[in-house]
């Protein structure tokens, strides 16, 4: 396996923590994965064993990898899964009770994951949040004191920030129904006092202060204002770490992920709980569902991306799973985040513990992935006030969903449902930048609109995109201002489908002005959604016609638009499944894994096998993926292979014309050369 | 010296994994619920898992007779989570006073069988062991099967330090000698060092069967016929081990 580049994040991270083996073992450790082929590795930094490292552990890891010329990702942040007491943070942060976080029922937010079920603290508290910044003060001293002095340990590093525990403060009981449901967050007494000073902030500001907008003190404005906190403290965070690493260790790749770690989710805590007390067996399904949460939610650093990486633990419950079902897991997690440039960080035992095929195959596609040969296409986002809240509308007396006050996902369920892992959500307009082909944002109720998001999500849509925001969207004063001028002197399309909503052009793009509607009728609500994509021309270009069964589209080639896709049909059930496979055109299939290991030689890759059709009878194993290459998805790629089968014709009919009539003429000859 | 706490060696030493294919099953479906509504259901039954929201009598009516149910009340679950907060010690102990603190509202929770060991130090060996001790483990491997190494350390009772030691200073010669190192293990960690030296498989089975009798007379038999040899030998540990076999 290859190191990254300069931040980016490897596909497959094998995780081994230096900590845990002394310098002969770690030696000898290493020893075995070069024998293997694994020449990067990744490992944590928990906060209890760097504040303590006498021995100077990590300098003596860095001399072994370069050594070995091997390279390496260190985890810097809090993380859950980690395999240390209180996830790696001293004892004393960790029992504090004072400091610890609170979940929305204002009880202590809860890992429930070996090796300790343990509170998490919060991260707004300030005595954890100076001593957090001393721990990677020291860590970037001792990084910068190596670049000066073993520069050559530091080449082949590359240190990884993540957002740490923001997404777990989130009650269990709450998230059993959906997993981020509710306007979730810290609620500890560090949390509020930070929201209250935010939201004085706001209210001083001017373009809260003038005209008809939205009022940061007013009471029924409070879940707008708390979800818009959530979002803003969670970036501080991120910033904040990441000064600290940069002040000394110049010129060492720092990247920012988002980790994801299923089995320390809130979600599982229940599961989790009979797993450990009762040898019940995993909660499989619950871990296949967390996949496309993880894949489907994208955290922003400023204007940079934070890469996706899905952790498996090698001390919870994935690792009672069977090997069928770690490999369903692990194949699925890589795809879906390894496509959207993040990955999967596996522990090593587990890792070995597979057969020598899966692990080939699952590096044949990691290889894939990070050449960028299979890539997620997001056909469209939804921007939401806070990343791990999703509300269901509060009806409002009179019913109206849409308009409620304490709504916050309207478009984001239905948008799942249609297009599943090809909508994104986002809690920052910066992310629209990063995917061109994208051409549609919803901005939920919750959404806060200031003058810089709207200016930069007016500026999106006017490239020829379509932004889609209710009539009670809530807005400064200022944004009120030069919306309505706005709105006043443009031309507009009045339509109604159940839905009332309003086309205004916007450069070379659409604004969409919504009314809202009561909850009672959500096939009207549907009914809208889907035109709005469809106008976008963002409807799926897909489908199956079996629940069970989740398809997963990759392009291939996106920058040309070659309409190839790698499509990987997955079914999570116990049993196998056999579904219809409904492309919106005729469309060739074959095998994925042939294709691949096609590119490079010559002539199409996929020519001789394909099998065309707009519909496929397919047949799953359980926890079973089958990958299979499709040609001429989508119009452009339609088109073209039109063409393509055109070409051949004419090509084939000219050589048996020529053939009868020219006497001496050969298929074998070179035609095209008679004409240079 | 502090020998430290390696927890995934741990792990994987006293609980060992099983390879499986298909699909995870069980004789058990467990059922989250709140009041009389289902939240969530773990079982090897996919109908199961679109109970969602459903009144619970009717899940446990579809369960019938062909599984055992466990129902808990999630109210209930979140107060023995709050009490296992309070526990000392790490997921060991929080579990046993988890299943102490859970009361489900149907069914009973299947039993647990604490790992052999732990419930060998816990039992009334206590009266006759030190008051610290260690317990070093050498598992040989075979084929494919790689040989692990553990050093326990107990202090009143309850496991304070584990890892695999490291003998890298130790020469080769001495290394293979066991009674040579539990000696070093023992001037090392100051405290008395029992060794046991047996094959892998013999262990990881024991180890998933727990602290049941038959566990205890295998690993009696297996120390009477040498299978299990220990390091250094004494009569004291061996008649422990051989009277637990025989209750």
């Amino acid at each position: 396996m290859a190191a990254p580049g300069k931040t980016a994040i490897y596909p497959l991270q094998i995780l081994v923590n230096y900590w845990e083996l002394k310098p002969q073992r770690l030696a000898t450790k290493l020893n075995q994965l070069m024998r293997q082929g694994i020449t990067h590795i990744a490992s944590f930094v928990p906060w209890q064993v760097a504040e303590n490292d006498i021995s100077h552990s990590l300098t003596k890891f860095l001399q072994m990898l370069a050594d070995r010329k091997m390279s390496a990702t260190l985890i810097l942040s809090p993380e859950v899964g980690v395999h240390a007491l209180y996830g790696g943070l001293p004892k004393d942060l960790a029992k504090n009770s004072e400091i610890q976080a609170r979940n929305r029922d204002e009880q202590p937010a809860v890992s429930v994951l070996p090796p300790r079920i343990f509170a998490f603290p919060s991260l707004h508290a300030k005595e954890f949040t100076t001593r957090y910044h001393g721990f990677l003060t020291k860590l970037d001293g001792m990084i910068g004191d190596l670049g000066r002095t073993q520069p050559e340990l530091l080449e082949s590093l590359q240190l990884v920030l993540t957002g740490s525990f923001f997404k777990y403060y989130r009650p269990a009981s709450g998230s059993q129904l959906a997993a981020f449901r509710g306007a979730n967050g810290d609620r500890s007494n560090a949390a509020e006092l930070a929201f209250r000073a935010e939201l004085d902030q706001c209210a001083n500001l001017r373009e809260f202060m003038a005209g008809q907008g939205i009022v940061p003190k007013a009471k029924e404005n409070e879940p707008f204002f708390r979800a818009q906190f959530q979002t803003n403290a969670e970036e501080h965070f991120r910033i904040a770490q990441s000064r600290q690493v940069r002040k000394r260790s110049v010129g060492v790749d720092v990247a920012q992920a988002e980790l994801f770690t299923p089995e320390a989710d809130p979600s599982l805590a229940y599961s989790n709980l009979f797993q450990l007390t009762a040898r019940g067996m995993p909660d499989f399904p619950a871990f296949d569902r967390m996949i496309a949460e993880a894949a489907t939610r994208q955290a922003m650093v400023g204007e940079a991306r934070a890469a996706p990486v899905l952790h498996w633990t090698g001390f919870g419950p994935f690792t009672r799973l069977t090997d069928s079902e770690k490999q369903y897991l692990i194949l699925k997690s890589l795809l879906l985040l390894g496509s959207r440039g993040g990955g999967l960080l596996l522990d090593e035992e587990e890792w070995f513990s597979l057969s020598n095929a899966f692990r080939k195959r699952v590096e044949l596609f990691a290889e894939t992935l990070l050449a960028r040969e299979l890539e997620l296409e997001t056909k469209a986002f939804c921007l939401t006030g806070h990343l791990w809240s999703d509300g269901k509308a509060v009806a409002q007396p009179g019913g109206s969903a849409a308009g409620g006050k304490d709504s916050a996902s309207l478009f984001w369920p239905e948008l799942r449902l249609t297009l599943d892992t090809q909508a994104r959500l986002i809690a920052s307009p910066e992310a629209l930048a990063w995917e061109e082909e994208s051409k549609i944002v919803f901005v939920e109720s919750n959404v806060i609109l200031t003058v810089e998001k709207w200016r930069k999500l007016v500026a999106w849509a006017e490239a020829g995109r379509v932004l889609v925001i209710s009539k009670q969207q809530p807005m400064s004063g200022a944004v009120r201002a030069d919306f309505e001028a706005a709105v006043r002197t443009r031309t507009k399309l009045d339509l109604n489908i159940g839905t009332r909503y309003f086309v205004y052009g916007a450069g070379e793009g659409k604004l969409v002005l919504f009314e809202p509607i009561p909850s009672s009728r959500p096939s009207e609500w549907k009914r809208f959604v889907a035109s709005m994509l469809s106008l976008a021309h963002a409807t799926p270009e897909m489908g199956a016609n079996d629940p069970r069964i989740d398809l997963v589209c990759l392009r291939r080639g996106l920058a040309q638009g070659s309409g190839r896709a790698g499509v990987f049909v997955f079914n999570g059930s116990r049993s196998p499944v056999s579904t219809e496979i409904r492309f919106e055109n005729e469309v060739a299939i074959s095998d994925l894994s042939t294709v691949l290991s096609r590119l490079g030689g010559n002539g199409d890759p996929e020519a001789s096998d394909a099998a065309e059709s707009n519909r496929f009878e397919l047949e799953t194993p359980p926890c079973g993926v089958l990958p299979i290459a499709v040609n001429g998805l989508g119009e452009a790629g339609r088109e073209k292979r039109i063409a393509g089968n055109l070409a051949g014709l004419t090509s084939k009919h000219a050589e048996e014309a020529a053939s009868s009539e020219l006497a001496g003429f050969s298929t074998g000859d070179d035609f095209s050369g008679i004409f240079k | 010296m502090d020998l430290g706490q390696d927890w995934d060696a741990l792990n994987r030493t006293l609980y060992p994994r099983k390879k499986a294919k298909g699909s995870s099953e069980s004789d058990t479906v467990f059922v989250a619920h709140h009041a009389d509504r289902v939240l969530r259901v773990v079982g090897d039954r996919d109908d199961l898992l679109f109970s969602t929201g459903t009144p619970i009598a009717e899940t446990l009516n579809a369960i019938g007779n062909s599984r055992k149910a466990v129902a808990i009340d999630i109210a209930e679950m979140d107060r023995a989570i709050a009490e296992a907060l309070k526990t000392d010690g790490a997921i060991y102990e929080q579990v046993l006073r988890l299943r102490e603190e859970l009361k489900p509202s149907r069914g009973k929770l299947p039993e647990w069988v604490e790992h052999f060991l732990f419930a060998g130090v816990r039992s009334w060996w206590g009266k006759f062991l030190p008051s610290s001790f260690g317990v070093y483990l050498h598992l040989e491997g075979r084929e494919n099967v790689e040989t692990r190494s553990i050093l326990l350390v107990f202090r009143k009772g309850e496991l304070q330090e584990f890892d695999e030691p490291d003998l890298s200073a130790v020469s080769r010669e001495r290394q293979s000698d066991l009674d040579e190192v539990v000696k070093i293990l023992r001037e090392r960690h100051r405290v008395p060092v029992q060794g046991f030296a047996m094959d892998r498989a013999d262990f990881d089975a024991w180890s998933e069967a727990g602290n049941v009798s038959s566990t205890w007379k295998n690993l009696a038999r297996a120390v009477r016929s040498h299978r299990v040899t220990m390091h250094p030998f004494r009569f004291g540990i061996a008649a422990l081990v051989g009277a637990r076999g025989l209750i």
